[in-house]
């Protein structure tokens, strides 16, 4: 701790000169005391503020953790299916466990559906599909040329934010 | 001592009154005049998700939701549009289903967005419609749309719309206004 009496006491002979040094000396000191308890209470302040922050946009943007577990998978018919049958080939599909919905497009003879991935796989579908009315169908598989195209807001993995999204996602 | 606590207090009544003044509780109060259309599909009510189990959503959300689930079925059995998608039956044999979920999310989000929804956990935070849409943008576009097959986009989300139990017999304004919302996208979208 630096004051008056430490400062004449280091200095034998003490001079007017020499006290309005040590007071100048104690002056510059308590100015910098003072600053540096304004910097302390600026940084809790702004600490605080950045915790509420931090705070809100997890609340507002936190999501339910979401699944990848779900596949999509489609089956063309090479034959003519009415839309009585295809309502009954999607209500079947539809039964099938972790089937989560399906579509028969009668129109084309193309049933898509989803399911979750795990039990049940697109082979089971398509041979129980198959079985329940010999139908002449086949699994649809991409081609690795147009595997490569696809819907720009399916899968965002190009930009920054979308990797820091799908980052921030698997927590 | 007695300073510093009064200097504390003040601090953490303002962070109090800066986190609730944009808290989604606020925003959920405000009534507007027009009722936008995603208040007209269920608006910010909270509701049960039924594909969560014990998690909550947003009425509006989950109806947007249940259509764009539907909407994907159908273009994804639609031919005309499969040669948009084939990247979502591919990736069965990659194992990485993520893209699913993240298309029926983000499409999702950008109705919830269109359609006024306020609740900032639901914004479309994806590319602009024109950005995405564009194959030098995006190298997940393979080639750009046209127009008759935005058309058709617009008709399978009718579809969609329709195995939810909404069509233009029993609600042709809602219909209306969400094929007018759609076509909004169209001069971004088609780019051949």
């Amino acid at each position: 701790m630096f004051n008056l009496n430490t400062c004449l006491f280091q200095n034998k002979n003490p001079s007017s000169i020499l006290l309005r040094k040590c007071d100048k000396q104690i002056s510059n000191k308590m100015k910098n005391r003072k600053f540096l308890k304004v910097l302390a209470w600026l940084g809790s302040v702004v600490a605080v503020l950045f915790v509420v922050l931090v705070v809100h946009i997890y609340l507002v943007t936190r999501h339910p953790k979401p699944t990848n577990q779900i596949q999509l998978s489609r089956i063309d018919f090479k034959q003519n299916i009415n839309e009585v049958e295809g309502k009954k080939i999607k209500d079947f599909v539809n039964s099938l466990p972790d089937v989560k919905g399906a579509y028969f497009n009668d129109k084309d003879n193309i049933l898509v559906y989803i399911y979750k991935i795990g039990n049940q796989n697109s082979f089971n579908v398509y041979n129980k599909v198959k079985s329940l009315g010999n139908y002449k169908a086949e699994r649809y598989v991409v081609t690795e040329a147009a595997a490569n195209t696809g819907c720009p807001i399916g899968k965002d993995q190009t930009t920054f934010t979308g990797m820091l999204s799908a980052y921030i996602s698997k927590f | 001592m007695k300073k510093s606590v009064l200097t504390l207090t003040a601090c953490l009544s303002l962070a109090v009154f800066m986190y609730s003044s944009c808290s989604k509780e606020e925003t959920k109060t405000v009534t507007p005049t027009t009722p936008t259309l995603y208040s007209r599909v269920g608006g910010s009510t909270m509701v049960n998700d039924p594909n969560n189990s014990g998690q909550m959503i947003e009425a509006g959300r989950l109806t947007l939701r249940a259509v764009v689930d539907s909407s994907i079925l159908v273009i994804a059995g639609d031919p005309q549009m499969a040669k948009y998608f084939p990247v979502l039956f591919a990736e069965l044999g990659a194992g990485n289903t993520s893209g699913l979920v993240a298309l029926s999310k983000s499409f999702t989000d950008f109705m919830c967005t269109a359609t006024g929804c306020t609740n900032s956990a639901y914004a479309y935070k994806g590319k602009s419609m024109k950005a995405a849409h564009d194959p030098a943008q995006n190298n997940r576009m393979g080639v750009k749309a046209d127009k008759a097959d935005f058309d058709k986009f617009v008709g399978d989300i009718g579809v969609g719309l329709a195995q939810n139990g909404v069509t233009s017999a029993n609600n042709k304004q809602l219909v209306d206004d969400l094929v007018a919302l759609l076509y909004t996208t169209e001069a971004d979208i088609v780019q051949k």
